[in-house]
């Protein structure tokens, strides 16, 4: 019990401690993306793992309070959501029909890359609720009979793709409004996204939560029975 | 060392608020057997009760959501470890999920992205407003 304790204690403190010097050299290279704690410090991390020999499902289990902490930041999201409302209540017709055609597309896009690429079944099934915050997919996954692990894998990847990806894709195509890069990172990208969107702008992130619970509960609500009825 | 105190004591507060929620959205969640989890659910509780609220949200639950939400990133790397760690029976599909994952995400960020600037040109509302340069 008290090695088990402090095996986790330890695991927590190794993220932290590969987690702190990773933003430091974030901030101090002009924020390229490439350099965010997403991909560097999962990649250090990684490495770390390997040269350890140590099991991830051990590393996973001891960092579980992380995990659980995304439940009361989740909530959270709520309160900038509230404190921008006015300004999200303005955008409301644009921002509802994006978010009906982005649901749909969201998982389109990747299914048919999927599909030209050689993709097996097993696997277009497992990347279809890839754009929606990880315990939605993971319950989707369950309805539609999907490997979860590989879900669960697919969905994170896509976030931290979208979350770093999405913003330099978007500047370059003119778009700069935080509002509208928001709602797209929350759409796309889930939690990851509106984590990055909070670090570009408060009013950012709070047009990327609003999309990130719409995504995610619009997704749940149609997408099992879709696939289903498509199954048939 | 007062203000250290307080701030502990605002934080604490924030977060006992916060797990409420979040216990509350879990409740619901299982008991009315709802696709949505208990955390969104609690997101959507307590956004419902800051509008009915007719006061000012109270600081220490500003602050506390600010901190919270700015950890995110670290709250997400145990999980984004787990790229490497995909299922072994998968090991040929990876050119299929590289590129449904990368170039999936990047496409569907583009057409989203272009369809919400295009719709939203379109309404009066002005795209930079004055207001947030403060």
């Amino acid at each position: 019990m008290a090695a088990d304790l402090l095996q986790h204690a330890l695991f927590m403190v190794l993220t932290i401690s590969i987690y702190l010097p990773s933003l430091w050299l974030f901030r101090h290279c002009h924020q390229w993306v490439l350099l965010h704690p997403l991909s560097s410090a999962c990649v250090l991390l990684g490495i770390f793992l390997w040269a350890l020999d140590i099991e991830y499902a051990d590393y996973q289990r001891g960092n579980r309070l992380f995990y659980w902490l995304l439940g009361p930041s989740t909530v959270a999201l709520a309160v900038p959501l509230h404190q921008q409302f006015d300004r999200i209540r303005q955008l409301a017709q644009p921002l509802l029909l994006t978010l009906l055609f982005g649901v749909v597309a969201a998982p389109l896009c990747a299914l048919s890359i999927a599909w030209l690429l050689g993709a097996q079944p097993d696997t277009l099934l497992a990347i279809t609720p890839k754009s929606v915050t990880t315990p939605i997919a993971l319950g989707i996954a369950t309805e539609i009979g999907a490997v979860g692990e590989l879900t669960a894998g697919v969905v994170i990847f896509t976030g931290v793709v979208g979350a770093l990806g999405g913003p330099w894709i978007l500047a370059r195509l003119g778009l700069r409004d935080p509002r509208l890069v928001g709602f797209t990172l929350g759409i796309n990208a889930h939690g990851v996204g509106t984590a990055r969107a909070f670090e570009i702008d408060p009013l950012c992130g709070a047009f990327a939560s609003l999309a990130l619970g719409l995504t995610g509960a619009i997704t749940a609500l149609t997408l099992p029975s879709v696939v289903l009825w498509l199954g048939q | 060392m007062a203000t250290v105190a307080q701030n502990l004591i605002a934080t604490g507060k924030g977060l006992a608020l916060l797990i409420a929620f979040l216990w509350l959205g879990e409740g619901i969640a299982s008991y009315t057997d709802a696709p949505v989890p208990g955390s969104v659910l609690g997101m959507l509780l307590l956004f419902i009760a800051l509008r009915l609220y007719p006061g000012n949200t109270p600081g220490w639950l500003v602050d506390t959501a600010r901190r919270l939400i700015a950890l995110l990133p670290l709250f997400f790397i145990p999980a984004g470890v787990g790229i490497f760690y995909l299922p072994d029976r998968f090991a040929d599909q990876w050119p299929a999920l590289l590129g449904a994952i990368i170039l999936g995400t990047l496409l569907s960020i583009t057409l989203t992205g272009l369809l919400l600037k295009a719709l939203s040109a379109r309404t009066a509302s002005p795209l930079d407003d004055p207001e947030r340069h403060r």
